[in-house]
């Protein structure tokens, strides 16, 4: 295997090699949703961190999700309460999720009720309380859940995570995010090395391996790349943001149809990789801090703004042509939000494509003619 | 930049004239008293939002999940955007649709709360004010947080939200309890004054007699037969977030009192021959609601108790500002209805749900489960298993609370009356 294809490999399926290694040393997995939840207290209890997802999963079924869940709850959460009832999940330990959107605040209701993901064994499970709006008040509520999280652990696992636990997490966490950052700054070149679908495989297996192990692929393949370019018949250059997206196809398809994925505003991208958690602050307050400041979720009231800032910012940085704004069917927050960088953007000439999606990648001949349509309008040629 | 029309008071002064109306068509009906007195509570209030406008008075949204007596206080006309979106359904069942159709057509996504598509719809078409600035809660759900994120980017009013944590522990309110504070300093930046602590004394005073009204009111619906109407609840729900804090929502619940007092004396139901005890455990259907007039009188159905007139609090110590804002804190982030039951684990929907059903002494369970509610939607896969364990007969249906076109009100009542007269009905008799 090369190192890209070592890197790409994880996004492809739910239980990677690595995740196997890992269990296979006793050691413990802990699945978490959102990029509010701090890896770092995960890592320092020595923990593996798992974004949860069912790409890769091989089932596209919500069959028995649609038991618990209602037809207005969106495909992502119906499907991972499906894997969970059928055990596919099997090999997490623990489940930390935030109070997000009222759809997974439901789904970790039903894992609760249900305590379906291992049936046979305990789960450590928490929900993490994150204000929903940034100030000095909600920084100190997250640095109790962080507190809290953090003891938790330590009583659940019966393990101790000190503060120079806590620090070289962060330093670990911090060299994955600059790598990634390394990354995404080659997407700024006119013929980037990379596609959209490959940053985005390696942002998922940044999620789904131990970190030491992603680091040293990652620099390995980036000394690799990092004079490279790579010629393409690009049409428009892109930026793709909203609802969750681990599934590599979907860019795939934007891009055999002559657009190139240059940036993102996804909770999987740019929201997970872009800010630094600073090392000079005690480790719990300097998580808070990160976890509260960085570039926020729409589910934050009141900072749309310097969202809309920072999306503009990469249009100019990374040259972009078009936004694609994408959106799981029943996703509120990325509703409101797409419509109000459609508002926007209509003021600043950019032009977007809005779309709606299942979580399973299916109704692929509609996304190519909207996207085909989109870059007629777009495309540079 | 989305264009927004001026205010145009025409459709405000046709809602309030059709609310001054109800009266004199429903004052020879008794039952119907808590309808007059709502009517017109609610016409004087909207009549207030048109004087204030027109005088220049400082107008303040203020969401559903924060009462307003602090906008009192202040002497800003509050106006609480979701009361302005859904009582005038009452009176004019359509009203909502065009809004909603302006809001979809300027790019809002269908699956938005209807509530807040409406008033994105109006707001544009300038039937109703913009905020001089707006308050807003984080509870209970995404839609209102997106609904009143995009508002404020329409109108760049500023924008002070209440954010409720998830738990219920003493940090929690410790942190609500300190954003009151901020949000009276926030307040006094936008009306250049400061709050008058004894002018908020009074008004605390005043809400907490409206409220002991209609705890009592509230415990007077649990006698058997009912002694109170089943919109009762939907009417305090609708007289909470408007008027709560001023004198006319006391005569309103005073009202309330009276009518059901008489009749509780008297041992006497507002429903003639009282079958089946139900509770509505979300919302009645604001576009429908004089259908539950015709199930008490055709099928003996009365609604006890419903999600949105539970109330577990209690009313709140004036004696110093520290304990009033503690008091307002533990009511808002711990007990405001649908706040309560939606911001955190849906345990306590649940447990709020059981809870009514045994001591309101309910027969069944009827769940309109709103297009824009996922928070509660998503909860009804487990209700019905707790249901099915319990043996509590459980109706959930989908609708639209401001729009009939997404389910109609011959569908819907259809299957309302069919589990009532099939279900419910048969399963008493064979427990009797």
């Amino acid at each position: 295997m090369t190192v890209l294809e070592k890197l790409l490999d994880p996004s492809g399926t739910l239980v990677n090699s690595a995740i196997e290694n890992w269990r296979r040393e006793g050691k413990k997995v802990i699945g978490y949703y959102c990029p509010y939840v701090p890896e770092e207290i995960l890592i320092a209890a020595g923990m593996l961190p798992f974004a949860m997802r069912a790409t890769g999963s091989g089932s596209t079924s919500t069959e028995l999700g649609d038991v618990y869940c209602h037809s207005g709850t969106c495909s992502y959460v119906r499907q991972i309460t499906d894997l969970s009832m059928r055990g596919s999940y099997n090999f997490l330990d623990g489940f930390v999720a935030i109070s997000c959107c009222d759809h997974f605040r439901r789904a970790f209701d039903i894992w609760r009720y249900k305590y379906v993901p291992v049936p046979s064994k305990e789960l450590f499970l928490q929900m993490i309380s994150i204000p929903y709006k940034i100030d000095s008040l909600a920084l100190g509520m997250v640095k109790n859940e962080f507190i809290n999280l953090k003891s938790n652990l330590e009583d659940y696992f019966k393990v101790k995570i000190s503060d120079d636990d806590l620090r070289a997490a962060i330093k670990l966490c911090n060299e994955t995010r600059r790598l990634l950052r390394e990354l995404y700054e080659l997407r700024k070149r006119p013929d980037p090395p990379v596609s959209g679908e490959e940053v985005l495989s390696i942002v998922i297996a940044a999620t789904a391996m131990p970190k030491e192990d992603f680091n040293r692929l990652l620099s390995e393949f980036l000394k690799e790349v990092s004079g490279m370019e790579k010629k393409r018949d690009t049409r428009a250059r892109l930026m793709v943001v909203g609802s969750i997206m681990d599934d590599p196809n979907y860019l795939k398809i934007i891009e055999e149809l002559g657009g190139l994925v240059v940036a993102d505003y996804l909770c999987n991208g740019a929201m997970y990789l872009w800010e630094q958690v600073d090392e000079s602050l005690p480790p719990l307050e300097a998580l808070a801090k990160h976890s509260l400041e960085h570039i926020s979720c729409p589910r934050m009231v009141g900072d749309y703004p310097r969202r809309w800032e920072f999306m503009k910012n990469i249009c100019k940085d990374f040259q972009v042509d078009g936004i694609i704004t994408q959106r799981l069917m029943f996703c509120d927050i990325w509703g409101a939000e797409s419509t109000m960088i459609r508002w926007d953007a209509k003021d600043e000439g950019i032009p977007v494509l809005a779309l709606e999606r299942e979580y399973n990648l299916g109704g692929t001949g509609q996304l190519r003619t909207r996207v085909q349509a989109f870059l007629e309008t777009v495309g540079r040629r | 930049m989305l264009e927004m029309k001026p205010f145009n008071p025409k459709e405000m002064e046709g809602v309030i004239a059709a609310l001054e109306s109800i009266p004199g068509a429903l004052a020879a009906i008794p039952t119907e008293r808590p309808t007059v007195a709502a009517a017109k509570a609610f016409a004087g209030h909207f009549a207030s939002i048109l004087k204030a406008h027109e005088e220049g008075k400082q107008i303040s949204y203020n969401q559903f999940c924060f009462y307003p007596e602090l906008m009192y206080a202040f002497d800003i006309q509050p106006l609480c955007p979701e009361a302005w979106t859904i009582i005038p359904l009452v009176v004019m069942p359509d009203l909502a649709q065009k809004h909603i159709d302006v809001a979809m057509d300027a790019g809002v996504h269908s699956e938005l709360c209807s509530a807040d598509r409406a008033l994105i719809g109006e707001l544009l078409t300038g039937n109703v004010p913009a905020p001089s600035f707006i308050v807003t809660s984080s509870q209970p759900c995404d839609n209102s947080r997106m609904g009143y994120s995009m508002v404020q980017q329409m109108t760049k009013a500023p924008l002070f939200m209440v954010d409720s944590p998830y738990g219920e522990t003493e940090d929690c309110i410790a942190y609500y309890e300190n954003q009151i504070w901020r949000l009276i300093t926030f307040l006094e930046q936008q009306t250049g004054k400061k709050l008058d602590w004894d002018k908020f004394r009074e008004v605390m005073e005043e809400s907490n007699r409206a409220t002991e009204y209609i705890l009592e009111v509230n415990e007077l619906r649990k006698m058997v037969p009912c002694p109170s109407d089943g919109k009762v609840p939907t009417f305090t729900f609708f007289g909470n977030m408007t008027l709560l804090g001023h004198p006319s929502l006391t005569t309103m619940y005073k009202t309330f009192l009276d009518d059901a007092k008489e009749r509780a004396l008297q041992k006497q139901g507002v429903v003639p021959k009282e079958k089946i005890r139900a509770i509505w455990f979300y919302t009645m259907i604001s576009w429908d609601i004089m259908a539950q007039s015709r199930l008490q009188q055709e099928l003996g159905h009365i609604n006890v108790m419903d999600m949105f007139g539970y109330l577990t609090y209690r009313p709140i110590d004036t004696s110093t500002p520290d304990k009033i804002i503690r008091g307002l804190a533990e009511r808002n982030h711990l007990a405001i209805p649908m706040g309560r039951q939606g911001r955190g684990f849906t345990d306590v929907y649940f447990d709020d749900l059981f809870y009514v059903y045994e001591e309101w002494k309910a027969d069944c369970v009827v769940l309109a489960g709103h297009d824009g509610c996922k928070w509660l939607k998503a909860a009804t896969g487990m209700l019905r298993e707790m249901c099915r364990k319990k043996g509590i007969p459980l109706l959930f249906f989908d609708v639209d609370i401001l729009d009939p076109r997404v389910v109609s009100g011959e569908t819907y009542r259809a299957l309302v009356e069919d589990y009532l007269t099939a279900v419910v009905e048969p399963s008493l008799l064979e427990k009797k």
